[in-house]
C-alpha cells in the first residue's frame, strides 16, 4: 500500500528519474572517450572559468561599490578583472559555439543541450549590455542614451528604460545573473546526462548509427 | 582602404574593445618604469624637462593614451569593422584553428586514448 503512494509521489518520480538519467557515476565521471582528447573540447570549461572569474570579481565590485572601483588602484585591478573576464568569457564561448556547431552538438537527443548553450549565450549578450550601463562614466551615459531610442522604436522602453539606472543595476547584478547561473548548471547537467557529442565520423564509426 | 572617422565618445565606447596586447605592452611599460625608479631610466626621467601631456603618458601609459584615441576603421565597400574588433576576431579565428589543428597532450591515436 505505502509502496503504491511512494510512486504516486512526485518527489519519487524525480529522484528515480535523476537516478536513470544523471547517476552519479555520469554526474562526476573520472573517463572520458579519447576523442575528448583534442582542445577543441576544452572551450566550454575555459568558458565556465572565466565566468567564475566574473562572478568573483563582480561580488567584490559589489561590495566595494563605483568609488572605490574609479579611484583606487586595486579598484581599477578588480575593475579591469572583471572587463577582462567578460573579454575572454565571450572568446571562449564564440569558439566553443564554433566547435559545437560545426560538429552538429545537437545530435543524439542533445537538442536541448543545444537551445540551453544558446539561452546562455542571449543572456550573457543581456547581461554584459546591462554592465555597460552601470559603469557610471560617460561611456554608461552615452550607451544609455543610444540605446534607449532603440528600445523605444520596437515599444518596450517602457518595461525595459536603459536610463533607470536603479533598474539596470538590478538586472545587472541580481536578476540577469540567476538567470545566467541557472541556464548554466542545465546545460552542465545535460551535457553530463547525454554526454560529450563525439565527432560526427567517430560517431558512425564507434556506434554504427547516425542519430 | 584606412579611414579615420570623427571622433565622438561611441569610438571611446568601441576603443574599450582594445586588444589584449595593447593591455600586455602597457602594463609591460609601466614594469619597466618601475623597474627603472632607482636606476638609469629614473635619472635620465628626472633630468629631462617633462611637459605635462608627457608626464600623462608616461605615469598612464603610451598605450592606455593610445586606446583612447579615436578607432579606426577599415572599409571596404559595404563591409566596415574597426580595427580593434577586427583584432579580435581574428584572434578567435586563429583560437579555433590551433584548437583543430594542435595536437593534444598525452593523446595517443594509435592507442585510442582514454577509456
Amino acid at each position: 500500500m505505502s509502496t503504491d503512494v511512494e510512486k504516486e509521489m512526485w518527489t519519487s518520480k524525480l529522484r528515480k528519474s535523476w537516478q536513470k538519467n544523471l547517476p552519479v557515476e555520469k554526474l562526476l565521471p573520472d573517463t572520458q572517450p579519447a576523442y575528448v582528447a583534442s582542445w577543441i573540447y576544452l572551450f566550454g570549461v575555459a568558458t565556465l572559468a572565466a565566468l567564475a572569474l566574473i562572478i568573483a570579481s563582480g561580488l567584490v565590485l559589489s561590495f566595494e561599490g563605483a568609488s572605490w572601483y574609479h579611484f583606487s588602484r586595486v579598484g581599477h585591478f578588480v575593475n579591469s578583472m572583471h572587463f577582462w573576464s567578460v573579454q575572454f568569457f565571450f572568446i571562449f564561448m564564440v569558439v566553443h559555439l564554433w566547435g559545437k556547431f560545426w560538429m552538429a552538438a545537437w545530435r543524439g537527443r542533445r537538442l536541448l543541450t543545444w537551445i540551453t548553450g544558446a539561452l546562455a549565450f542571449v543572456g550573457s549578450i543581456a547581461t554584459a549590455f546591462t554592465g555597460y550601463l552601470i559603469q557610471t562614466n560617460f561611456d554608461s551615459q552615452w550607451i544609455s542614451y543610444e540605446a534607449k531610442d532603440g528600445f523605444n522604436s520596437v515599444g518596450i522602453g517602457s518595461r525595459f528604460n536603459v536610463t533607470n539606472f536603479g533598474q539596470m543595476i538590478l538586472l545587472h547584478v541580481a536578476f540577469l545573473p540567476v538567470i545566467i547561473g541557472v541556464i548554466t548548471i542545465i546545460h552542465v547537467l545535460l551535457v553530463r546526462a547525454k554526454g560529450v557529442v563525439p565527432p560526427i565520423d567517430a560517431f558512425n564509426k564507434e556506434l554504427g548509427e547516425r542519430k | 582602404m584606412f579611414k579615420r572617422g570623427q571622433f565622438t565618445l561611441h569610438d571611446r565606447y568601441i576603443s574599450q574593445f582594445s586588444p589584449f596586447l595593447a593591455i600586455v605592452l602597457d602594463e609591460t611599460l609601466a614594469g619597466v618604469l618601475a623597474l627603472g625608479c632607482s636606476g638609469i631610466i629614473k635619472d635620465f626621467f628626472q633630468k629631462a624637462p617633462l611637459l605635462d601631456k608627457e608626464f600623462y603618458l608616461l605615469r598612464m601609459g603610451i598605450f592606455s593614451h593610445f586606446m583612447n584615441l579615436r578607432a579606426v576603421y577599415i572599409h571596404l565597400g559595404w563591409f566596415q569593422i574597426s580595427i580593434t574588433n577586427l583584432i579580435v576576431v581574428l584572434s578567435m579565428l586563429l583560437l579555433f584553428g590551433l584548437a583543430l589543428v594542435l595536437p593534444f597532450p598525452g593523446n595517443n591515436k594509435k592507442g585510442g586514448g582514454q577509456k
